[in-house]
């Protein structure tokens, strides 16, 4: 879909891009990261013209993008930036209308379209429409921004880290949320940032830049398992084990456990402070409509029901299991659904399963260095 | 409510005041009152109505035209092409506003010769000034983030003009709209000196004929004018924009 061709980009005398290559498959999302000033913003730009390459070619559909008028171009391409660029004078429909109206959409059609998109992004259209940027939360404007880039149903969306100005716990849900639109949508996205959580949280494909040049193409997991030389392994960090099990969702690696009922009224049964420094495998015990209550040990009769927490949602992380695990002190966690009912369990062995080739990783690269 | 009147008495009490000087019925006891002294407290070489009709014409033209001019200088040299102007025009404003406004009119009666339009070129050539430091100012003073966002999404630089940058600088640029009529209205009075008319022949008037009940009535019905026609700017601006929006 997208394809960058061996580009050179120089400002005056300095080198921004020295021969940058890569390709976007169509529906696909690739994320650029790099510390700043590697370039991973200007190659964003090079794609909608609003930087011209020095030398080499940036294709769109197999067409050279330079044969295209820049707007025409611009509006074919969504574009949302670290600032929103949300205009003030413009309120929420008048935004996401920008677009549409310079197509030349007529007025109900740009209305309807822009309903729609409010509640793609989780705005109440009808609270949400006729609001100014001011009057907007930082994550608030985030959405609209996406939804403002979305509002012709470009096939490309360019994205220039659209989550960096939004606190930490907001840009998780912005994350997700954009996440699961894209897996809807399918667009083909081109992302920047220099948070590699970020990046492997979202990207179907990382390219790692540095000084202008292409460092290394993989896919996050990838990427985390075998970085291609020091630069990368540094950039990926040294819990870079941790960062890829957030790749892996619990549901892929839950195990059966048949869980066994409680007989009694669940306020009945024992309180015990902790399962904890017990290794063993627990026999989980469930209430009449199959959610997790309690555990058993293997060889005692007593219901326990520990004081936190001891299951995990199957729509989480490995790395969130793991967390619990290691907190918890066991070797086994319950897997459950969004009503607590029981799905079977996750082991430390089965996470071990996906960090053993991380870690003998390590030790290649280890040895390599 | 209570906004509501304030923000009607103001043109009520100028409308009233502007009734009162162009009616020499109302003035002349009001005047005796004040200057006991004065012989003849009322101009009476021409009606007071019609040195403000005629004062507002003056105004109206180069206030127009320097306001039509000053937009597109200013628009002129934040363009890509215009740019190598933009300085030598923020010079140009600054220090012609440093000329005091009947030295502009000295230089301009041996050109232009004396009457209308050599005043008329005096006051655009002073109230061109404001508007283009304004304009400029405002347009430069647009988040490069919002213009990048608008290019970003397809403007063409005429639509980017258009939808982002003079929707965004519309206050300041209004701003200066605003002072230059104001200043244009008070400059004005000057033109009389070289025979342009206007209320400044009541000002002159009474200046010469140390008539201090004529340079009152004169430079009451240029303030109140002044004050006026800001307040009627006021609220032509303030019906662009939506209540929400006026909260930024």
């Amino acid at each position: 879909m997208i394809e960058m061709q061996n580009v050179v980009k120089r400002f005056d005398e300095v080198e921004a891009l020295s021969g940058v290559s890569f390709s976007v498959p169509e529906g696909s999302l690739t994320v650029l990261i790099g510390p700043s000033g590697c370039g991973k913003s200007t190659t964003l730009r090079l794609i909608n013209r609003l930087v011209e390459p020095t030398d080499g070619d940036v294709l769109l559909r197999g067409k050279p993008v330079k044969s295209f008028q820049p707007e025409e171009l611009r509006r074919g391409i969504g574009y949302v930036i670290q600032s929103v660029g949300l205009l003030p004078h413009l309120d929420v429909r008048e935004n996401i209308g920008i677009v549409p109206r310079l197509l030349k959409w007529d007025q109900s059609r740009i209305h309807e379209r822009a309903d729609e998109l409010l509640e793609l992004v989780g705005l109440e259209p009808d609270q949400y429409r006729a609001k100014f940027p001011s009057q907007l939360s930082g994550g608030e404007a985030q959405r609209i921004g996406v939804a403002r880039a979305l509002a012709a149903d470009p096939p490309v969306l360019l994205m220039d880290e659209p989550f960096g100005a939004v606190d930490p716990l907001n840009r998780e849900t912005l994350q997700d949320e954009f996440a699961s639109i894209q897996k809807k949508l399918r667009k083909t996205v081109v992302f920047v940032t220099h948070d590699l959580d970020e990046a492997v949280r979202l990207a179907d494909e990382i390219v790692l830049m540095r000084d202008g040049r292409v460092v290394q193409i993989a896919s996050p997991e990838d990427i985390l398992e075998h970085p291609a030389n020091d630069f990368a392994q540094d950039f990926v960090g040294s819990d870079r084990v941790l960062k890829r099990l957030a790749r892996f969702g619990v549901d892929d690696f839950t195990e059966g456990g048949s869980p066994e009922p409680v007989a009694d009224s669940v306020s009945r049964l024992p309180y015990v402070a902790t399962p904890r420094d017990h290794p063993a495998r627990p026999i989980w015990r469930v209430d009449a409509d199959g959610r997790v209550v309690g555990l058993s040990l293997e060889g005692e009769d007593s219901v326990y029901r520990p004081p936190e927490p001891f299951w995990v949602r199957g729509s989480g992380s490995l790395r969130e299991a793991l967390s619990l695990l290691l907190y918890l002190h066991v070797t086994h966690l319950a897997v459950v659904d969004a009503e607590r009912r029981f799905v079977g369990e996750v082991s430390l062995a089965a996470i071990q399963s996906v960090t053993r080739r991380g870690s003998k990783a390590v030790e290649e690269s280890e040895e390599r260095g | 409510m209570n906004r509501r009147l304030r923000q009607l008495a103001l043109p009520a009490l100028g409308l009233l005041t502007l009734v009162v000087v162009s009616a020499p019925g109302l003035l002349a006891p009001l005047m005796q009152a004040l200057f006991p002294e004065v012989a003849e407290p009322v101009y009476s070489r021409a009606s007071v109505g019609r040195l403000i009709s005629e004062h507002l014409y003056l105004v109206g033209v180069s206030s127009l035209s320097a306001t039509i001019a000053g937009l597109l200088i200013g628009i002129g040299v934040t363009r890509t092409s215009g740019r190598a102007f933009l300085q030598l025009a923020q010079d140009a404003t600054s220090l012609a506003q440093t000329f005091p406004p009947v030295a502009v009119l000295a230089l301009a009666v041996p050109v232009l010769g004396f009457g209308f339009t050599p005043t008329v070129v005096a006051l655009f050539v002073y109230s061109v000034l404001p508007v283009v430091k304004n304009t400029i100012a405002g347009l430069e003073a647009i988040p490069a983030n919002l213009k990048e966002a608008s290019v970003g999404m397809g403007m063409r630089p005429v639509e980017l003009l258009v939808r982002t940058e003079l929707p965004l600088a519309a206050r300041v640029i209004m701003a200066g709209v605003r002072t230059s009529v104001v200043l244009n209205i008070g400059t004005a009075t000057i033109g009389a000196t070289i025979g342009a008319g206007g209320l400044g022949r009541v000002i002159i008037a009474g200046l010469v004929r140390d008539n201090t009940a004529w340079v009152l009535t004169g430079a009451v019905a240029a303030a109140t004018l002044a004050l006026m026609v800001d307040w009627a700017l006021a609220r032509i601006e303030s019906s662009f924009y939506s209540a929400n929006e006026t909260e930024v």
